[in-house]
């Protein structure tokens, strides 16, 4: 054996190896501590109050977009409300991000809102208001919309926002490249003019209503064009550049990502000078991180952990509305679930405000609506009552006396609760006859099943949740019955022709008077039908310590980055 | 010595292409694409569609394979799905604290487990030995992700000492190492307790206390070297163990590493990123093994390799 060391030599060394290299590991820094000293900052002088800077809203509640076009907003007013504390605002919750490409992003993102701005962003009323565009209209032959845009604001690398970002952030979108989740939803923009630096025009076929709202998407965040070309898509989505009041820091990846205060920022700025997003995949730790005041504010806490963090004196939680809801989706091209009268037995076979109370903990409401509640054109009707003696008489009058097997398929964990609700489901089901067998996959298996063709698949159910954020894009991808419809992601094989009708005209009419009859005619024939079971609508549950104010998360799931200070 | 290594690292290569077959199959057969990932559950069939296109996962299976393996032979992984990065990117970015964590853990494993063996071992039967024995056994039985939310609980919410999550600096090491390290501690202890037992009883050890040496000389000198060739048979193989348990407690800690990022990318169906990471994990983990062999006749001047 020809070994330059001695055996002892190497020994030594290789116990020596690790100690070095645990040292060297440890030794990058310290941690990181907020101190609370306040900062003043010149913007803080101007003694203003929040409220001026706020845009106003320029609709009246109820309204549907169209109607907008006016300029009602402080152009260009920056404001803040007191000085700017040199502290960290961090927000928890479960996912980390794929992308922080606005268009990309698979999970929503905290950051994307503390980066970007859109061209109209969403009220509490899930209607719009001016933010990067001050007005908008549309032409009298509804085929092109005009958005004139906020002067003097500027992307955090320093170039000014103009219509040519307006017009690449939508090419962008479309490229294919891209990968864009939401493209379909945007390929109806034939053409974005820019006939000077702050007006783009946006010529649509088919012709929609909704176009302000398609501009409120968080797809729709504005892009900066020169950092984008010389970072390229996938730089970008890592490094992003935008016009929000914050400017991008830096992106750990699995551990955090910070930004700082924009001091240029156009609208209300923000009151800490930090923003840092951490994910923090297990709801357990969570609690903890919460508990032990490691965040400001903690998302997806455990519904069973709620009552225990209600009792700490340092904490609040908070529950506001959300458009997310919980149904499951019957497949239903085939026997048993072609026949109303079964998908009214599931129905009226599962007390959903027990499983709300119980395994929800309250923090989830009662679904009366095919739409999402608190959108413009959702109408609400009574839903079937808790009946299993009227469930099994329905089956057994549609030929299923001896009950039938399904198939629920669903991911655990993407919300808590999740798991007992299924198991809930299951149990009332097995009262009546139905014997449910729970498919428990990861969001890929799912959504395999989800997407899995009904006329082959006649006993699964599905459970995803929904978000829409206005009336038509639920009602048109989870009813309209063409499923090879681009716009289209129903695989329920739902089929109502006459719903299929009121959906195109509605989706056409842009007089709102008119349209609201239509979207209540439509909600009243599907909710006759019960396509789906329908569980409930979530609420944002969020617990945050006692110091912070100002924090406003919107039923959209958008939370507003101005007001919120940390006493 | 030199022939044997390259030997053994030639080795390397139809391990590797095995490797990567069995995780390309496993990929395939899994319900669920990267494309359906991407579009989750608000998108059309149009953009899945149009996604998987553009991520190739149209082409026949063999086809995607043989682009896969083509390029990795030369260090190319591709894009990952999910962030449009290169996969040795994504991976490289993550490596850092996963390294740390696991070499932190093997180091108090490779420390507590040797004093503790030995200690149980010289003094067989007494109460010393049993308290051994009752804590490795909690320490293998209890899973990380138990004694991660405890260890939280007292040391995060009831005392604040140490902060619960996050990586970066030493404190926020101590605990993810300890949760970790904890069952390979106890593995490490009972291997030495066992191996010097035995040694214990050999003639030359009796020799060496005839000869007059001192107790502790007998035991360093004498008996623990010659104990030692099983426990890092162990040593080497509680790697891999550390590297698998890494994904728990990068999890429970909300840690960012190489454990959590691969089940992230498992679940988003993240071929490239998948197929580079445990590549490289079984690079680490077999090279790890290769050490340990040489190790071996360091430690016992018999056993050559030529």
């Amino acid at each position: 054996m020809s070994l330059l060391l001695t055996r002892r030599s190497v020994l030594r060394a290789s116990l020596a190896l690790p100690a070095v290299g645990l040292l060297a590991a440890c030794g990058g820094g310290s941690d990181k501590t907020s101190t609370t000293a306040a900062e003043s900052t010149g913007a803080g002088a101007s003694g203003t109050t929040a409220a001026e800077g706020t845009p106003t809203p320029i609709q009246s509640s109820g309204s549907a977009p169209t109607a907008a076009s006016s300029a009602a907003t402080p152009e260009g007013s920056p404001t803040a409300s007191g000085p700017v504390a040199d502290v960290d605002f961090t927000i928890v919750d479960g996912p980390e991000p794929n992308s922080l490409d606005p268009c990309v992003g698979t999970a929503y993102q905290y950051a994307v809102n503390a980066i970007f701005n859109r061209l109209v962003i969403w009220n509490e009323k899930m209607n719009v208001e001016p933010s990067l565009a001050t007005s908008w209209t549309v032409s009298d032959d509804h085929k092109s919309w005009t958005f004139k845009l906020r002067e003097n604001v500027k992307f955090h690398d320093g170039s000014p926002f103009t219509s040519a970002d307006v017009k690449a952030t939508i090419d962008h979108i479309l490229d294919p490249n891209t990968k864009s989740n939401r493209r379909a939803n945007f390929t109806l923009i034939k053409e974005v003019q820019t006939p000077d630096d702050l007006t783009a025009i946006f010529v649509t076929d088919p012709v929609t209503p909704d176009f302000p709202f398609l501009m409120a998407d968080g797809s729709a965040n504005i892009i900066c064009s020169a950092a984008l070309q010389k970072m390229g898509p996938a730089d970008y989505g890592r490094k992003p550049v935008g016009t929000g009041p914050f400017k991008f820091e830096e992106w750990v990846p699995n551990d955090h990502i910070s930004a700082t205060i924009n001091e240029d920022y156009w609208g209300t700025k923000p009151l800490v000078k930090r923003f840092v997003y951490k994910p923090v995949p297990d709801p357990a730790t969570r609690v903890i991180v919460l508990k032990s005041n490691q965040a400001d504010l903690v998302f997806g806490l455990p519904p069973a952990d709620v009552p225990d963090l209600q009792k700490e004196s340092k904490l609040k939680i908070v529950d506001s509305p959300s458009l997310t809801v919980t149904q499951m989706q019957l497949k239903q091209a085939k026997p048993p679930f072609s026949d109303k009268r079964v998908r009214q037995a599931v129905n009226m076979a599962v007390d959903k405000d027990a499983i709300i109370k119980n395994v929800m903990g309250g923090f989830a409401r009662p679904l009366k609506t095919p739409d999402c509640p608190g959108l413009w054109g959702a109408f609400e009707f009574d839903p079937l009552p808790y009946d299993p003696e009227k469930a099994k008489q329905l089956l057994s009058e549609a030929g299923f006396a001896g009950g039938f097997d399904v198939t629920i398929s669903y991911t655990s964990g993407r919300w808590p609760g999740d798991d007992q609700v299924v198991q809930a489901v299951q149990g009332y089901w097995g009262q009546v006859g139905i014997k449910a067998t729970i498919k428990k996959g990861d969001q890929a298996t799912f959504i395999a099943d989800l997407t899995k063709d009904p006329a082959t698949n006649p006993n699964l159910v599905v459970m995803p949740q929904r978000t829409s954020y206005y009336t038509d894009y639920q009602l048109y991808r989870l009813y309209q019955s063409d499923a090879a419809n681009a716009e289209a992601a129903q695989r329920s094989g739902y089929n109502n022709p006459e719903v299929d009708k009121l959906l195109a005209e509605e989706r056409m009419e842009f007089d709102p008077e008119k349209r609201l009859p239509i979207f209540e005619q439509v909600q009243k024939l599907i909710w006759d039908d019960q396509p789906f079971l329908y569980l409930f609508s979530m609420v944002n549950l969020y617990g945050m310590q006692n110091n912070v104010s100002g924090f406003t998360i919107l039923p959209s799931g958008d939370w507003i980055p101005g007001p919120i200070t940390k006493g | 010595m030199t022939v044997y290594i390259i030997k053994r690292l030639l080795a390397l290569i139809p391990v590797l292409i095995g490797v990567s077959i069995i995780i390309f199959g496993i990929m395939q057969l899994i319900p669920g694409d990267a494309a359906e990932v991407l579009v989750g559950t608000n998108g059309s069939a149009a953009d899945v569609e149009r996604i998987r296109e553009s991520l190739g996962l149209d082409k026949p299976i063999y086809e995607q394979y043989w682009l896969f393996i083509s390029r990795a032979a030369v260090g190319n992984f591709g894009r990952s799905t999910q962030t449009g990065r290169p996969a040795l990117t994504e991976f490289s970015s993550r490596v850092k604290p996963t390294a740390e964590l696991a070499a932190a853990a093997l180091l108090l494993a490779i420390v507590f487990g040797m004093i503790t063996g030995i200690v149980s071992a010289v003094l067989q039967y007494s109460v010393w030995d049993y308290l051994v024995t009752v804590v490795s056994l909690i320490g293998v039985s209890a899973p990380v992700f138990w004694t991660g939310l405890m260890m939280m609980l007292l040391f995060s919410v009831w005392l604040g000492w140490l902060p619960a999550t996050g990586s970066g600096s030493f404190s926020r090491l101590i605990m993810p190492a300890l949760a970790l390290g904890s069952a390979s501690t106890a593995i490490i202890a009972r291997q030495m307790r066992s191996g010097l037992l035995e040694v214990l009883r050999q003639d030359y050890v009796r020799t060496a206390r005839a000869k007059g040496l001192h107790e502790w000389t007998v035991i360093a000198r004498h008996a623990v070297r010659n104990a030692l060739i099983p426990t890092v048979t162990v040593v080497g193989l509680q790697f891999g163990y550390l590297l698998g348990g890494s994904v728990l407690t990068e999890t429970v800690f909300a840690r960012p590493g190489v454990g959590s990022f691969l089940v992230n990318s498992i679940q988003a169906r993240d071929i490239p990123v998948v197929q580079a990471t445990i590549m490289l994990l079984a690079v680490a983990f077999l090279v790890v093994n290769l050490l340990v062999d040489l190790l071996y006749a360091v430690l016992d001047p018999r056993i050559r390799y030529s």
